[in-house]
């Protein structure tokens, strides 16, 4: 008798206790969950940040190449300069016309598909900042010194938000992977984050032969 | 049985509860402690400032903490991780803004094996310090000094520009209200450090100004303007004491600096000339109520007035919101510039100093009994012509006795323009009462 009673109140106790477990272990699953989302709209945001800054740099560096038209500026760079104002332009509506679809970070299609504009518009700005290069009296105006330093700023911005994100997504999926987070997982909507991936030589600006 | 055993219980639950209770007051009183530790704003891992220079700059972030809420980090950090992350990293591992009340946080990171380094903005203060502005604090202001290997001079000329920022800001931006948010998210700008690198000087021989001299003495004063406008740092200049241009060789002098200088005395208005007995030496003055226009000293070499920096150097100081004051404990022949200003202990010049404009200095005796003596009338000031002289003893002001010259100077603020009064004086043994009106 007396061992029966202690049996039961042994089971009481682990069914308390595995219950107790398993509500902690959701709650962190959705804590970090939660932490996740911060993090990715972190990542939307800075990049929205990067995208309204494109109008101001397209505007100056327009403006100022127009009055530096001279013999101090060959055509090639002119031409280069022009064609990558207007694919930066480009980049810029398609960006505008995307604010519409949100990409959740559940999608992995949908996150690759962002990578892979975002690095569009990386190699394009490098490609206006490198041909920027050619006209001396833009680089030197404080307009353009400026709005560099913003860009700079804000690349930054973006690459910390990325480097949150991913580390955010790597505690979430050790989680989902183990005990027994696994089997939670098939209770609620955990789907396993993606990591954000930069391209290789994607930071770097292109060599131009002007 | 029964009976024991729940006594039993009342004291086990009688010893959990003790036991609660104390760890509880642990906590709070640990927490207490942590809380009174005087911030530790400069962590300096590389040994690349010694401890003058780190209880200097500590010092220093710490009076802006006090007086602008701004929880200021300097840490200098070997290896060459990724400037950018490792600083991000550090600014929510060091909590930075915690010791503000609003959350304001600035972290600045050294890497001197990298060559580099960052100034990071926390979220409360990205409307103020916007990314262009750091990054040309830092290579205007900061990376000259770092060239020379002046290290802690960089910072606290970049802290410099900082608080001006702040002080202008402060009119349109109200950050403690509108953005409480600890952290950051990579706001800042990062450059390369230079260190020791030398710093790129123009060929200072191609230049000159146009100003013609008239041997004024304020003539001295309008060419080193002009000299900060066109960001000349020729320590050779004409108008320098040859003391002034010794020191000067030594100096560095960013662009910023120059700039900053020349548009601050722009909107300090005119300035009065006091000259001392001989007419060799003489002090430049702004009206007290600006602040931040500090004084100028003059000194005659041979016919020609020139500016004497390094008297200036010696003799005013400056506070974390750029306003002077004197150095009270500096040996210097131009005093005689300040001998009508009421300052207090620390040298500031009180407000409503209208004893200013009497011209005259009040001291103490308190050798036999307590009395006020005037020590020294301008030539030609209000006091001389309102019948004051050297030597006059103070004895009552508007019948009112009085034996000391705060109280004299006290009453004397008071006074409303166009007010009368009356002053007792003794003089040779003599009792007399002028009647003087307030200017």
């Amino acid at each position: 008798m007396k061992f029966l009673s202690w049996f039961a109140g042994l089971l009481v106790l682990s069914m308390i206790t595995a219950f107790t477990f398993t509500g902690w272990q959701w709650n962190n699953l959705i804590e970090e969950q939660e932490s996740v989302d911060e993090a990715w709209a972190q990542v939307e945001s800075q990049y929205q940040r990067r995208a309204d800054l494109i109008p101001a740099l397209v505007k100056t560096v327009r403006a100022s190449a127009d009055h530096e038209q001279t013999v101090l500026v060959n055509v090639t760079a002119q031409r280069a300069l022009t064609d990558s104002l207007a694919q930066v332009s480009e980049l810029s509506k398609m960006l505008e016309n995307n604010k519409a679809q949100p990409i959740s970070w559940k999608n992995s299609d949908g996150v690759q598909q962002l990578a892979e504009q975002q690095q569009s518009v990386d190699r394009a700005l490098n490609h206006v900042f490198a041909v920027a290069e050619s006209y001396p009296l833009l680089t030197a105006s404080e307009n353009f010194l400026a709005l560099q330093a913003q860009l700079e700023g804000t690349e930054n911005r973006i690459n910390i938000a990325r480097v949150r994100f991913n580390r955010e997504v790597k505690t979430y999926n050790a989680t989902l992977k183990g005990f027994p987070g696994f089997l939670l997982a098939r209770l609620g909507d955990f789907t396993p984050g993606v990591y954000f991936k930069a391209e290789k030589g994607s930071r770097h600006a292109p060599q131009l032969d002007i | 049985m029964h009976r024991n055993s729940t006594s039993d219980w009342l004291t086990s639950g009688a010893i959990a509860l003790v036991l609660l209770f104390a760890v509880v007051l642990g906590i709070l009183a640990v927490r207490a402690w942590q809380l009174q530790q005087t911030p530790v704003l400069v962590d300096d891992h590389y040994g690349l400032l010694d401890q003058r220079e780190q209880n200097y700059l500590g010092q220093y972030h710490s009076r802006l903490l006090e007086q602008f809420d701004v929880d200021y980090r300097i840490v200098i950090i070997p290896g060459q991780d990724d400037i950018a992350i490792l600083t991000a990293d550090l600014f929510r591992a060091m909590d930075v803004g915690h010791y503000s009340q609003a959350g304001k946080g600035l972290l600045l990171v050294l890497q001197p094996d990298a060559d580099k380094v960052r100034l990071e903005v926390g979220y409360s203060l990205e409307p103020i310090m916007l990314d262009a502005f750091v990054a040309y604090i830092e290579s205007e202001q900061m990376v000259p000094f770092f060239q020379k290997m002046r290290v802690a001079d960089g910072i606290v000329a970049t802290t410099e520009l900082i608080v001006n920022r702040f002080q202008n800001a402060a009119v349109s931006v109200d950050v403690s209200s509108e953005l409480w948010v600890k952290g950051s998210g990579g706001a800042g700008a990062q450059s390369e450090a230079q260190l020791g690198q030398g710093a790129s000087k123009e060929d200072y021989q191609n230049r000159s100004f146009s100003l013609v001299v008239r041997n004024e003495p304020q003539d001295p004063v309008l060419a080193y303007m002009s000299a900060m406008e066109h960001q000349d740092t020729n320590p050779t200049l004409s108008f320098y004491t040859a003391q002034t241009q010794e020191m000067l060789k030594d100096w560095v002098v960013t662009s910023s600096q120059m700039k900053n200088m020349s548009h601050t005395y722009k909107s300090c208005g005119s300035a009065n000339i006091m000259l001392n007995h001989d007419h060799t030496l003489g002090v430049m003055r702004y009206p007290v109520e600006q602040r931040q226009c500090s004084p100028w000293f003059l000194a005659r070499e041979g016919d020609v007035w020139k500016l004497d920096l390094t008297m200036m150097q010696h003799a005013i100081r400056f506070n974390a919101n750029n306003q002077w004051r004197v150095n009270r404990e500096a040996f210097h022949h131009y005093w005689f510039g300040f001998s009508d200003l009421n300052l207090d202990r620390n040298g500031y010049p009180r407000k409503n100093n209208r004893s200013y404009t009497w011209g005259l200095t009040v001291v103490d005796d308190r050798r036999a009994k307590p009395l006020a003596w005037i020590s020294r009338i301008i030539p030609g000031s209000r006091a001389e012509a309102a019948g004051l002289q050297q030597g006059d003893i103070i004895t009552a002001f508007n019948s009112k006795v009085l034996d000391n010259r705060r109280a004299f100077f006290t009453q004397l603020d008071a006074l409303e323009s166009g007010e009368k009064f009356k002053l007792s004086i003794q003089r040779q043994g003599q009792r007399l009462e002028l009647a003087m009106v307030q200017p």
